[in-house]
């Protein structure tokens, strides 16, 4: 029973760090980035702070309509602010779109922000 | 017979069909016109860069602008465009071109030259600014970043000459957002200078 209860604490703590991992600012912008990369916008969209259906599909219709596809992108850094309610995560992305004949290469800076104690993508 | 003569035709027409090339019409400008350097000539083209436009922002009329200059061949549009490039191994880049080809069939189905009120030392500085920066060969901006002054999109580019010369903000400060670009100065943020007066325009 003891030896349970051990082992039942110790996947408790493995899953409690590994969700706060997932919350950082840099965390979030990778998993953003990840959904961007497999298409799934709408996936993407929950890492943003936007909230009501019509500006998540009209951030959509921004994605489709100029083709803007992420072939690769890298998180090169990132800053929390000290109240510790906002960060800028930096990114290496290497991007495709309508405007573009080749894929463009260029580091974007995402200001993040906090919402109900989760880091969100502010749009 | 008949059979193989039918087959024949048949055949011949559809060939004919592939084949049929639409050769794009340079456009004449009425002679009414007077031009001015500085003018502002607008277009709306048929790319997929300008149906992406239209389509997002609904209130646009046009998706690219140049800016018209009076150089020893004559009047010219000074622009930046993407993918209009005469081989693959040139880079996009700044192009100075006549306005009958800037307004050619296959680019513009829609078109207008707009006007700024301009000093005739305004035009005379912004024509010689324009023709300094060509001489450069500046290089079309992938990045889409007004800040740099080295590569140019085509709204970037007007918007930079006027700023530069005359400190006229033609945007008057409006911008477009779009995911994974920085704000974007779109043809209508231009366009819908309140200063701008139409000389002509097609459709």
């Amino acid at each position: 029973m003891k030896k349970l209860i051990v082992i039942l604490l110790a996947v408790a703590a493995v899953f409690g760090m590994t969700s706060c991992n997932s919350s950082s600012p840099s965390k979030v912008v990778t998993s953003y980035y990840k959904a961007l990369q497999a298409g799934d916008l709408e996936k993407a969209m929950t890492y943003t702070d936007l909230t009501s259906d019509e500006e998540i599909q009209k951030q959509i219709e921004k994605f489709n309509t100029f083709e803007i596809k992420v072939q690769n992108f890298e998180v090169v850094s990132e800053t929390i602010a000290d109240d510790g309610n906002s960060a800028v995560v930096e990114v290496k992305q290497t991007v495709t779109s309508a405007f573009n004949s080749e894929p463009k290469e260029d580091t974007k800076k995402l200001n993040l922000v906090k919402v109900d104690g989760k880091w969100k993508i502010h749009e | 017979m008949n059979r193989v003569s039918t087959f024949l035709l048949l055949i011949s027409l559809i060939f004919t069909g592939c084949h049929k090339k639409v050769t794009p019409v340079e456009y004449v400008l009425p002679d009414t016109v007077q031009l001015q350097s500085g003018d502002l000539a607008f277009r709306t083209g048929i790319s997929k860069e300008s149906r992406a436009v239209t389509t997002l922002d609904r209130n646009s009329i046009y998706t690219h602008v140049g800016m018209v200059v009076w150089t020893d061949d004559g009047w010219r549009v000074l622009h930046a465009v993407p993918n209009e490039r005469a081989s693959k191994q040139e880079e996009d880049s700044v192009k100075l071109e006549p306005i009958g080809t800037f307004f050619r069939s296959d680019r513009a189905e829609k078109g207008g030259i707009y006007r700024y009120p301009l000093t005739p030392k305004d035009t005379q500085q912004l024509r010689e600014h324009a023709l300094a920066l060509y001489a450069r060969h500046p290089l079309f901006d992938n990045l889409f970043d007004v800040q740099d002054t080295i590569a140019f999109y085509c709204t970037e580019l007007v918007y930079f000459l006027y700023l530069q010369e005359l400190q006229i903000d033609l945007s008057e400060g409006r911008r477009h957002n779009l995911p994974l670009y920085p704000d974007l100065i779109f043809c209508t943020d231009v366009s819908r200078n309140s200063k701008l007066q139409e000389v002509w325009s097609f459709h």
